[in-house]
């Protein structure tokens, strides 16, 4: 890919352009805390912003901007001394966006994501991710590899082995 | 038992709830960072001034009691007062009103000649 992103306005625009979805990789690689997700959205943004991050163009800049997301989410864990002195534990609002308040339809819409959020808790983060950047982000597996920082090897088996599991969890039961 | 869900239900399942999450995001300009001041940059030298004062502090206090003789100076206290003696309201039971009325007084006079008498 050739993008140029050298001015600030042009990554600027490119990063709005893809600032949903990346607000979407914040959270699931923060387990749905949107306290840290923001923060971890906002950190990338300025090692961007101060080229700590620069995008050398050997991937899409989707894939490129989903790699700093991810290793910023690690960093905060490192050195997460705010959650540390936290007394209060988060509130369940906080841990969890209120998905019915942001788009209003129907019920059954509202259980279906929550059995498939619960589904994708119950597996392995590395599945559970792999499975959002290839299903939701429509990534390949090889540029899910380089966002999760792994080979392509180890993504494909945590690919499969994602998509196992979740399909088991998904499965309706014999009574329904 | 009905079939498990296919590649295509999970791919939809998937990005049902990845459009919801999408859809909570906080706004761009909220989270995009501002264009730093001249003085943000400044502000990465205020740890520096920081232990430079508490330094300077941790100075004053060493050497402020020993002065530049070191040691301390004997136990001698020095004072002072903006008033006069007379309203320092020392306890004098009284000693100091006793001079006061017997000065000026013959007795006061005739004795003090004697005593100059004899030390002459």
């Amino acid at each position: 890919m050739n993008e140029r992103h050298d001015d600030q306005d042009t990554l600027r625009a490119s990063l709005e352009t893809h600032h949903a979805e990346g607000w979407s990789w914040a959270l699931a690689c923060c387990r749905g805390d949107v306290v840290q997700a923001e923060d971890a959205l906002q950190l990338s943004y300025h090692k961007i912003l101060d080229r700590r991050a620069r995008f050398d163009g050997r991937s899409s800049f989707k894939t490129w901007l989903f790699g700093v997301i991810r290793l910023t989410v690690l960093d905060q864990r490192r050195w997460s001394w705010r959650r540390f002195l936290r007394w209060a534990p988060l509130s369940a609002a906080e841990i969890r966006p209120d998905l019915a308040a942001a788009a209003p339809d129907a019920l059954a819409a509202r259980e279906r994501c929550d059995a498939v959020r619960a589904a994708l808790d119950g597996l392995g983060a590395r599945q559970a991710e792999v499975l959002r950047l290839v299903f939701y982000h429509d990534l390949t597996l090889d540029e899910a590899a380089v966002a999760m920082g792994v080979s392509p090897g180890t993504a494909r088996t945590h690919y499969e082995r994602g998509k196992e599991r979740l399909r088991r969890q998904l499965a309706p039961g014999p009574s329904s | 038992m009905k079939t498990p869900p296919s590649d295509d239900d999970l791919r939809r399942r998937l990005q049902e709830l990845g459009q919801r999450e999408s859809a909570t995001a906080p706004r761009f300009d909220r989270v995009w960072p501002r264009r730093r001041e001249p003085a943000a940059r400044f502000s990465r030298l205020r740890p520096a001034v920081a232990l430079a004062g508490v330094l300077l502090v941790a100075a004053a206090a060493w050497w402020w009691p020993t002065g530049h003789g070191g040691g301390s100076t004997g136990g001698t206290v020095a004072m002072s007062s903006s008033r006069p003696p007379e309203q320092w309201g020392l306890p004098t039971d009284g000693l100091l009103n006793d001079v006061d009325d017997a000065a000026g007084t013959p007795e006061v006079e005739r004795l003090s000649r004697e005593i100059e008498g004899l030390l002459q």
